[in-house]
């Protein structure tokens, strides 16, 4: 199925909320902020719903694609989304303030209206993975997009062999989607978190994430190699040490997924902002296996 | 099928201001300061058409510096698009060339259509080039200084007359209500268009190969000293991307009126600024010079031929008259390949 069907292709004619003649190019549903909930200083968690029941209906994404959100008069902006897809009421988007818009949302109040494009790009292979183990690595706000990959496995936790989950953040402080760690515990999915600083009332481990991966790595025996796939997200660097580490392992690279983060404008490949070489990330991407990623000049 | 006519030179204000009665003439004309620009042409007579590359380059009448894409209100969101007919005259056969490549870029998968809207409106005549200025490299392209197709209609100075060629059902509509002076062309004239094709040729200055060019960077022979080399030069003024006429960035941001109206629009963005790839992680993908400029001339070189099977240049040398420092598509093109010769030498 095309996911980048646009909005006219799925939506009755008359149900456009624009006043234009360009139909093609309109797709954006209009949205209202539902929740706000702070998970840290710096992040938000938005919970968003399509106002329009047919367009909720209709909405659907998979783990691993992004949307464009508007605020009318800010600007617009690519967040991926951290909910399930299972969810058809509501998207949860995790928001750091960093700029214009996401400076304006982090003010914001429930019940705003905001504008909302898409999904767009690639997708997490989750079907592939069935019947697999699955190490999720999120370092930092990488476990924003990766919330979605792991609530696939909460609901068909049956499907998987082993999952853990590395997750490493700069201080406790900074710990992303708190609540939810329990809740990941208690299906089965074994949560590794690292601090890079500690302070006092952090007993778990410190250092680089690597430190944590390759105990992980060393505890498993061969079949870790045949049955493992991989998801990480975080910053470019982390791509290099981490699924360098995996493939030292043997870990073939197709099976590793990574998420790239590029500044988008667009989402239609148009903006030119987001290429890697000939590739666009909002078109091929924002999912790339690691093997096509290494042979992409200057990705990470 | 291309349709040839003979059009006299005094009958050229006549029939521009026909076409202005019912569409909106854009043609190259001298300002005050000299210059020659591309304008919405009063008065016929004032078209200047013996001038060079001009700047900026057309793609503004397809692309615009900024354009609205929609302004919105309490009511709703209206969008703006250009609604009138518009005719492109006196453009080069390095711009008609450009202009396809855009098309390709903007009327492929996903189209764009703000682009489309305004380029099913547009009609291009061109005037092909009998004095290619000294940054022109069009001819080793295959993008000038004439066409063989592409336009809608193209013109050919002959001293007193044009010769014209029409190729598209746009193009003749704009002859065929005129048959009193787009007259038939005799054989004398055939003649004199093949001579003054041959002349244009043997005026070029600059010989670019960027075929040659491109594999020399696929074979890894081009190393980053050399783009250091390059970088360096580099003010970061963005003039060669702003004047690219197949240059296609933008940015788009929102510019409110009031609390709740404005408009949303679409403005020109340039890859050389540091802050085009910024991402809010505070990662910049492209942050050194280096990269930038490597990734426009890779861009041109490496990635247009790749998806669209043509260079993102079309040899018109407008970086060269833009670049502050001398680090245009030619000088660049032209020291990759004399490096290579060098090296083979060395062998």
């Amino acid at each position: 199925m095309d996911h980048r069907l646009p909005f006219h292709e799925v939506i009755p004619a008359r149900k456009w909320q624009r006043k234009t003649d360009l139909g093609s190019f309109e797709y954006t549903y209009k949205a209202e902020i539902t929740s706000i909930y702070g998970l840290t200083d710096y992040e938000n968690l938005y919970r968003i719903r399509i106002i329009d029941h047919d367009d909720r209906k209709h909405f659907s994404f998979h783990p691993g694609q992004f949307i464009m959100l508007e605020a009318p008069g800010i600007g617009e902006a690519p967040f991926s989304i951290s909910s399930s897809p299972s969810n058809h009421e509501d998207i949860e988007l995790c928001i750091r303030t960093a700029g214009n818009l996401t400076a304006f949302l982090s003010r914001a109040r429930r019940g705003m209206h905001v504008g909302l494009r898409g999904p767009f790009g690639t997708d997490f292979p989750m079907e592939r993975m069935h019947n697999g183990d699955i190490l999720l690595i999120a370092g930092g706000l990488g476990l924003a997009p990766l919330r979605a990959p792991i609530a696939h496995v909460q609901e068909h936790r049956s499907r998987f062999d082993h999952v853990d989950l590395v997750y490493g953040a700069k201080d406790p402080s900074r710990l992303l989607f708190k609540f939810q760690y329990d809740l990941w515990k208690k299906d089965n999915i074994n949560l590794h978190i690292i601090m890079e600083k500690a302070d006092p009332s952090w007993t778990g481990p410190v250092g680089l994430i690597t430190k944590v991966l390759e105990e992980i790595i060393n505890s498993r025996d061969d079949s870790f190699i045949d049955n493992t796939y991989a998801i990480v997200c975080g910053p470019p660097v982390m791509f290099k040490f981490v699924c360098g580490a995996l493939s030292e392992r043997g870990v073939p690279m197709q099976k590793m997924f990574v998420s790239l983060e590029r500044r988008m404008h667009c989402g239609m490949g148009k903006c030119c902002r987001c290429n890697v070489g000939s590739t666009y990330t909002c078109l091929k991407g924002p999912v790339f296996d690691y093997w096509t990623v290494m042979n992409l000049k200057e990705a990470i | 099928m291309i349709r040839t006519y003979i059009l006299n030179k005094n009958h050229l204000s006549f029939w521009l201001r026909q076409l202005k009665s019912a569409h909106e003439l854009i043609a190259p004309w001298r300002d005050a300061s000299g210059d020659i620009v591309l304008t919405e042409l009063s008065r016929m007579h004032e078209t200047a058409l013996d001038g060079p590359a001009l700047m900026p380059s057309p793609k503004e009448f397809l692309l615009p510096q900024m354009e609205q894409l929609f302004c919105y209100s309490e009511e709703g969101i209206e969008e703006a698009v250009n609604k009138q007919g518009r005719v492109l005259f006196g453009i080069r056969p390095c711009d008609i060339s450009a202009i396809k490549i855009l098309d390709t870029f903007y009327l492929g998968k996903n189209k764009d259509v703000y682009y489309e809207t305004r380029r099913n409106k547009t009609i291009l005549v061109s005037i092909a080039c009998n004095q290619p200025d000294p940054t022109c490299f069009c001819l080793g392209l295959g993008t000038g200084p004439f066409l063989k197709s592409g336009f809608d209609l193209q013109f050919t100075d002959l001293g007193d007359r044009f010769f014209v060629e029409a190729e598209s059902e746009n193009g003749m509509s704009l002859v065929k209500d005129f048959p009193h002076i787009f007259i038939e062309p005799k054989t004398v004239d055939g003649e004199d268009l093949y001579e003054a094709r041959l002349a244009s040729q043997s005026r070029f200055e600059k010989r670019v190969n960027l075929e040659q060019v491109r594999k020399s960077i696929l074979a890894g022979k081009v190393n980053d000293a050399f783009w250091e080399s390059v970088a360096v030069r580099c003010f970061e003024c963005g003039g060669c991307v702003y004047n690219c006429p197949v240059c296609t960035c933008f940015n788009v941001i929102d510019r409110p009126a009031s609390v709740d109206t404005g408009k949303r629009i679409r403005l020109w963005d340039t890859c050389m600024f540091k802050g085009f790839t910024r991402t809010a992680g505070g990662v910049v993908p492209a942050e050194a010079k280096i990269h930038r400029t490597k990734r426009w001339f890779h861009h041109k070189l490496l990635h247009w031929p790749e998806q669209f099977g043509v260079f993102g240049c079309v040899g018109c040398g407008r970086c060269a008259v833009s670049c502050p420092g001398s680090i245009d598509m030619a000088t660049v093109a032209l020291k990759i390949k004399g490096s290579d010769q060098a090296e083979e030498k060395n062998a």
